[in-house]
């Protein structure tokens, strides 16, 4: 059941980003069961009583006294939290000297005279204006909101076209400009690949593998979604490769996008045929003798777009990537251990996955049968934030569907990076772990495997997440699409044992 | 400290006589004098002025100032003056905390069209610490057409402990009865973890629009402040004392310029895009506390306007 502990103080208002920060640390505690923070008003006294969590003390304080009421385990430390609360908010201070948010775009230009580029995040029905004022206000935009028509996109970005500015987006997730990365983005050394992405998690998977490999990009610019569709006829795309082919830093291009339309395909690849600089193209699935035909690269993964960036900067050979980076023994070790204890029944693979283009990547490698969700697209999103930022969503689906009798494998991504949520690895483990401890109860094996798109700079601390993960009995694989194979091969191995049986 | 806007009430109480006042909280963009019944506000310009509000010109972090909490200070014709620091007020702007009625009406089909897009941005944009969770019940629970609070959420303990209290209280201030809003008021009161429990930022919203809405009706404004004046009677020492002194001024119509500026927005012939500007100005106060004002004006502006357009479903 647990204990009750309590902290008190008395005369105490905490302003609302220091509860807001209490809340979370006290979520974040194991061994928590109940936690109620709050000032001593007559309701919130009832309330803890109602959930157990009252005292002689907490009935005793007034409106004007702050409380927080645990329901916990024996260790748990009241004081551990408030501790941690207080180095956050001294870590706080000293990062931000002011926190001024200008409301308007007009007040923000009049505060920030000397800013180029606009991040425009509002809903879609009114991010056409605002994108429109930034851009005829002489700055690049950034425009992160979906739901804009095709239409407006079109106007949006032959005003942009005709200012020589750059309209990236609608729904445009990811950019690094001047090596500031923007929106969902990772820390991503500074060097002289320059990339053109119409996706978002597709791209920060090219500029990690970059980073890994030990270069950096010079400019990531992002296009949206739709960039690539017949009625915007890749404008932005053709825009960002103008604008890399002139900048000096740029040595090599990477264009990243799911398949275009075939009309779009060739009008880009045309303005590559007599390029000056290597090009390598990643069009997830695409007609890769059609690019080769332009003198470009066709990458076969995004992993692989990363690699042959990197070869042709260096001057090496550029061979495709089929492989892994891990041994094949370590490969076929991994094999047998992970489907030694499967049943015949688990043949299915669930991909549940916060990155579109990382889920897209994935679901082509395999037949129509398997289930593959991108909990990043709108059915999922109405009301709440987008996975990479709250995760909860995909950790409700796998305690809840994880663990049908048929499922052999789980699929999932990790993005960490600005942008994201603190710790997405923290957020799945409970239900990694329930996942794995129900199908064990039901005499079955489930394997997870998983991907990190981020770099040691990220914020949420690569390592710390990989050991995280693998403590709780993922197997963790360098790239989505090496994570992909992976699951591929198990597939294969289960099949295979089960015809010999047969 | 050189002041921007001091509140009219304010400025013509100071000078009727040289006054002390006592430090009673500080934050980082916000301190808070106390002086008899009479509870100040001092904020940075990123902040909104309130009712009893001083509004400061230059960027600050109130917290670095070394000011303490206890210290005290005399509020003079020009200044006031405490032992670690000074606001000058002498050449400021004055701002009337009173209700605005000088606006140009918008009819009444584009208001509630607004106020429907209120709800999408609650919906898309607002912060789920506070009464958030709650919203889809109160919307269900009175049949408001165009719900598009239509997600499915399992309440926690709290909620559950909360909700059936917040929608009797509601349902006597649908039906405007006087007694029941007054012991309903009382249940749920400083309910919620905040500086303004998020309870009392949702009944601050509700009471503002009620104003504002009876007004732009038309109706008898009389019956919208009695209502409200049943909704604070006995809030004495139920919740903290900013938030009480909050619903005290909400009552009156009288709040802070960003949530009076969304209600001239929304009656008035702003333009949408205005208006959302506004909508992101309340938004962004507190953690949860604008996302629990606007839900307030949301629910309390569709109660007065659906009772008029009789178009109310599933209760009379």
């Amino acid at each position: 059941m647990g204990v009750v502990k309590y902290h008190i103080k008395k005369n105490t208002y905490y302003d609302s980003v220091t509860l807001m920060l209490i809340s979370k640390e006290v979520k974040k505690m194991e061994g928590v069961h109940e936690a109620l923070v709050g000032m001593g008003t007559d309701l919130n006294k009832e309330l803890a009583t109602h959930l157990g969590i009252s005292s002689e003390e907490i009935e005793c304080s007034g409106v004007n006294d702050f409380f927080v009421s645990l329901l916990c385990e024996e260790n748990i430390d009241i004081n551990d939290i408030m501790d941690n609360v207080n180095k956050l908010l001294t870590q706080k201070k000293k990062s931000s000297s002011s926190d001024y948010k200008p409301a308007t775009l007009r007040t923000a230009i009049k505060e920030e005279r000397d800013s180029n580029l606009v991040i425009v995040s509002v809903p879609g029905q009114y991010a056409y204006e605002e994108s429109k004022k930034a851009l005829e206000n002489n700055l690049h935009v950034m425009l992160f909101s979906d739901n804009v028509s095709l239409e407006e996109e079109r106007k949006l970005k032959d005003l942009a076209v005709e200012k020589g500015l750059l309209m990236m987006g609608p729904d445009c997730g990811t950019a690094i400009i001047n090596n500031i990365p923007l929106a969902f983005a990772n820390v991503i050394r500074k060097g002289n690949i320059g990339i053109v992405g119409a996706s978002g998690t597709g791209t920060q998977e090219v500029t990690v593998t970059i980073h890994r490999l030990g270069e950096g990009v010079s400019q990531v610019i992002g296009t949206g979604g739709r960039d690539l569709s017949f009625e915007i006829g890749g404008t932005m795309m053709l825009q960002g490769i103008e604008a890399l082919m002139n900048d000096e830093n740029t040595k090599v291009l990477v264009l990243i996008s799911k398949p275009p339309e075939e009309k779009i395909t060739e009008k880009i690849l045309l303005t590559l045929k007599n390029s000056p600089k290597p090009v390598v193209v990643c069009f997830i699935g695409g007609d890769k003798e059609l690019i080769k035909k332009y003198n470009a690269y066709p990458a076969l993964s995004l992993e692989d777009a990363g690699r042959k960036a990197v070869a042709l900067l260096r001057g090496e050979e550029v061979g495709d990537f089929h492989g892994f980076d891990t041994s094949h023994e370590e490969i076929i070790r991994i094999i047998e251990s992970e489907t030694f204890k499967m049943t015949s029944s688990q043949k299915d693979i669930l991909g549940l996955y916060t990155g579109g283009t990382l889920a897209y990547e994935s679901e082509i490698f395999f037949d129509k049968t398997q289930k593959f969700i991108d909990f990043g697209d709108d059915k999922y999103t109405k009301g709440r934030p987008h996975p990479m930022i709250d995760p909860s969503i995909r950790a409700e689906y796998l305690t809840k569907e994880g663990y049908s009798d048929n499922v052999a494998i789980v699929l999932l991504d990790f993005v960490i990076g600005y942008g994201a949520h603190e710790d997405p690895v923290g957020e799945m483990l409970p239900a990694i772990t329930e996942a794995k401890a129900k199908m064990e109860e039901k005499g079955k094996y489930l394997s997870i495997i998983a991907s990190i798109c981020g770099t040691e700079e990220d914020p949420q601390n690569l390592m710390e997440s990989k050991e995280r993960l693998k403590e709780a009995g993922v197997i963790v694989m360098n790239s989505n699409i090496q994570a992909t194979k992976l699951a591929s091969l198990i597939l294969d191995h289960i099949e295979n044992r089960r015809d010999a049986n047969v | 400290m050189i002041a921007s806007h001091i509140c009219k009430d304010l400025y013509e109480w100071i000078l009727s006589c040289e006054k002390q006042g006592t430090i009673h909280s500080i934050f980082n963009n916000s301190i808070n004098i106390i002086r008899g019944d009479r509870f100040i506000s001092v904020v940075a310009p990123n902040k909104p002025i309130s009712p009893n509000g001083i509004k400061i010109k230059d960027d600050m972090v109130f917290d670095d100032k070394n000011i303490s909490i206890g210290e005290t200070g005399v509020f003079t014709g020009n200044s006031f003056v405490a032992t670690s620091f000074k606001i000058d007020y002498g050449d400021c702007v004055l701002w009337d905390k009173n209700i605005n009625t000088q606006y140009e009406k918008d009819n009444l089909e584009k208001v509630l069209h607004k106020i429907h897009v209120l709800g999408g941005f609650i919906l898309q944009h607002g912060n789920k610490n506070g009464i958030f969770n709650l919203l889809p019940l109160i919307m269900e629970e009175f049949g408001f057409e165009n719900n598009i609070f239509n997600i499915k959420h399992i309440l926690d303990k709290k909620e559950l402990f909360i909700i059936d209290r917040l929608l009797q209280f509601v349902d006597s201030f649908k039906n405007s009865k006087l007694e029941a809003i007054n012991i309903n008021a009382k249940k749920i009161i400083g309910f919620g973890s905040g500086l303004t429990p998020s309870i009392d930022d949702f009944l601050s919203g509700m009471m503002i629009a009620n104003i504002y809405i009876s007004h732009y009706l038309g109706m008898n404004i009389e019956n919208a402040y009695r209502i409200n004046s049943d909704i604070v009677k006995d809030i004495e020492n139920k919740t903290t004392r900013v938030s009480e002194e909050m619903l005290k001024f909400s009552s009156l119509g009288q709040t802070n310029e960003h949530t009076r500026n969304l209600m001239i927005g929304l009656l008035s012939k702003m333009g949408e895009e205005k208006v959302h500007e506004l909508f992101m100005s309340v938004a962004s106060l507190g953690d949860s506390s604008g996302t629990d004002i606007l839900s307030g004006v949301y629910i309390g502006s569709l109660i007065l306007l659906n009772k008029i357009r009789g178009e109310m479903h599933g209760c009379s």
